[in-house]
């Protein structure tokens, strides 16, 4: 304990009244396993391995967590157990109030109990209830077929469908927002140049400003254009200048990367010096 | 509501064991191994794509966009759990055959069960589980990420060095979009003679970003959305197959 001998004031475990914080044994935790992860960065060693394996065991069973609660309930348990509850209720006729809206729109509808309507009912249940839940779920467990070689194949049915509806998605939203929306937005408008009253210096800058994109812009495509060589009085020097654009953009992103890691570097020490150490307010 | 609950356990196991029988005994159609999964790719594109020229107060533009959601979420749910079972047996494994640091897999397995179990329970409002969130997981998130920093650091020091004119461009970027993001910076611009009090550091910054920036992640965008499209056209018409795995 050289550190307490040194006059530091870490955060108590115990409270004043003689309990145990949960909050003092918690910032204990997290520092301590914040330590265990820097020291990675003397070299590999016992306390970095503990805490990047339990990070690794923790952060998947926040996954599975995650994916149940968010997911997996709302989407198929809950609504399975709904339905099923309202249907039973309907069925018997007992008088409980029905929660499903559109369970409950059929329960007004089958108001006079004849067959043909109770038929009909019945039919579209089933038809709903296996095309929104029992279907996705029996392409889910095709998914975890893949545990027995035999039957792995099965896979390929819920595979196929997550890639297509990603194909579908991405043909549409990126030919709308990063294609059209793109080009769009750099149809800049040069009018307010041309019809500046006087000299008007912002009005002179936004357009150079615009300009300077659409060049960088035509530029950078031009670099990313293959077919043909890039040599000549315009595809030479567009194409160099379309480097020079790529390279301020990669350096910016780069800068701001380092910052915000930064920021979480900033982050951490905030916590071991404030929380856990208790030397910064 | 829990003889329910287990009429559904019982309902889907039922079901898996079903379908693994059947997967089993028809393994060898190539019309169900190959054409059939083809064409629900098909469909599932086709439809999304149609759902895009229905006009969003449509019924059946919801019911589409409904039905697809649900069926993703469920699929992908479902998925998720295939790599859990690896995990969790890989690991499992390395410690029945004592492989080398197979301590720390007891130490993994247990931060997933003891996670798992306690954030199924109680859900998120749960003690245990809260505590775990709050004093585990999000530290060593957070210090996981922020170690990145010294690597970058390390990484800027042997790649920007100005041996070129486009490593020169890269480098004043990146120094200028630092400078501007912190106070310092603004400080130390303000001693470069001339242009240190004629603008700020972070006034270049958001120009450079304005201007360059944008127009390098436009193009950057642009090539490479249309791949993407290219792409996606190319799994659609069963042109493109390698998701299937290393038989096609």
């Amino acid at each position: 304990m050289p550190l307490f001998a040194l006059g530091f004031n870490f955060r108590p475990v115990f409270e004043a009244g003689g309990g145990v914080s949960t909050e003092g044994i918690g910032i204990w935790i997290a520092a301590i396993l914040t330590l265990g992860i820097y020291s990675f960065l003397y070299k590999d060693n016992f306390f970095y391995k503990f805490s990047e394996y339990l990070f690794v065991g923790v952060s998947a069973g926040y996954t599975l967590v995650l994916t149940f609660h968010k997911y997996l309930k709302p989407s198929l348990i809950e609504p399975l157990q709904e339905y099923s509850r309202d249907f039973y209720h309907i069925i018997t006729g007992a008088s409980v109030p029905i929660v499903n809206p559109w369970m409950l729109s059929w329960q007004t509808h089958l108001v006079g109990n004849q067959f043909g309507s109770q038929f009909s009912f019945i039919f579209w249940f089933a038809v709903k209830v296996f095309l929104f839940y029992i279907f996705p779920a029996i392409l889910g467990l095709m998914m975890i077929s893949r545990v027995f070689p035999n039957a792995a194949w099965l896979s390929r049915f819920p595979l196929a469908t997550i890639v297509g509806y990603g194909s579908g998605i991405m043909i549409v939203t990126t030919l709308h927002a990063s294609v059209l929306e793109q080009i769009k937005a750099s149809f800049v408008s040069f009018a307010p140049l041309f019809h500046m009253k006087g000299v008007d210096w912002s009005i002179i800058a936004q357009s150079a400003n615009d300009f300077l994109l659409v060049l960088g812009l035509c530029c950078a495509i031009i670099y990313f254009y293959f077919s043909a060589e890039h040599k000549g009085v315009i595809l030479g020097p567009a194409s160099n200048f379309g480097i020079w654009v790529l390279m301020i953009t990669f350096g910016a992103s780069f800068g701001y990367t380092v910052m915000a890691r930064i920021s979480l570097l900033i982050g951490r020490f905030q916590f071991l010096l404030g929380d856990w150490m208790q030397l910064v307010k | 509501m829990a003889l329910f609950n287990g009429f559904l356990i019982v309902f889907f196991i039922v079901l898996f064991a079903a379908l693994i029988f059947v997967g089993q005994t028809l393994r060898t159609s190539q019309f169900l191994r190959r054409k059939l999964p083809l064409a629900f790719c098909f469909f599932m594109g086709v439809i999304i794509i149609f759902q895009f020229f229905i006009p969003p107060e449509n019924p059946l533009y919801k019911e589409i966009e409904d039905l697809s959601t649900k069926w993703i979420q469920i699929i992908s749910s479902f998925a998720l759990v295939i790599g859990l079972i690896s995990l969790v047996t890989m690991n499992f494994n390395k410690i029945s055959r004592k492989y080398e640091d197979w301590q720390y897999a007891v130490v993994l397995l247990l931060g997933f069960f003891v996670t798992t179990f306690y954030g199924l329970r109680d859900g998120f409002e749960g003690k245990e589980f809260d505590f775990i969130f709050n004093y585990m997981y999000v530290p060593m998130q957070s210090t996981m990420f922020s170690i990145l920093a010294f690597f970058v650091a390390s990484a800027a020091f042997r790649a920007f060095r100005a041996r070129s004119r486009e490593a020169t461009l890269l480098l004043t970027a990146a120094v200028i979009v630092m400078l501007g993001r912190v106070e310092l910076g603004s400080v130390l611009w303000s001693y470069i003679p001339f242009i240190g009090n004629y603008f700020d550091v972070s006034d270049l910054a958001q120009w450079i970003n304005k201007v360059f920036t944008t127009a390098g992640q436009r193009a950057i965008l642009l090539g490479a959305s249309l791949g993407y499209i290219a792409a996606s056209f190319k799994i659609l018409l069963g042109i493109e197959r390698s998701y299937f795995g290393s038989e096609e």
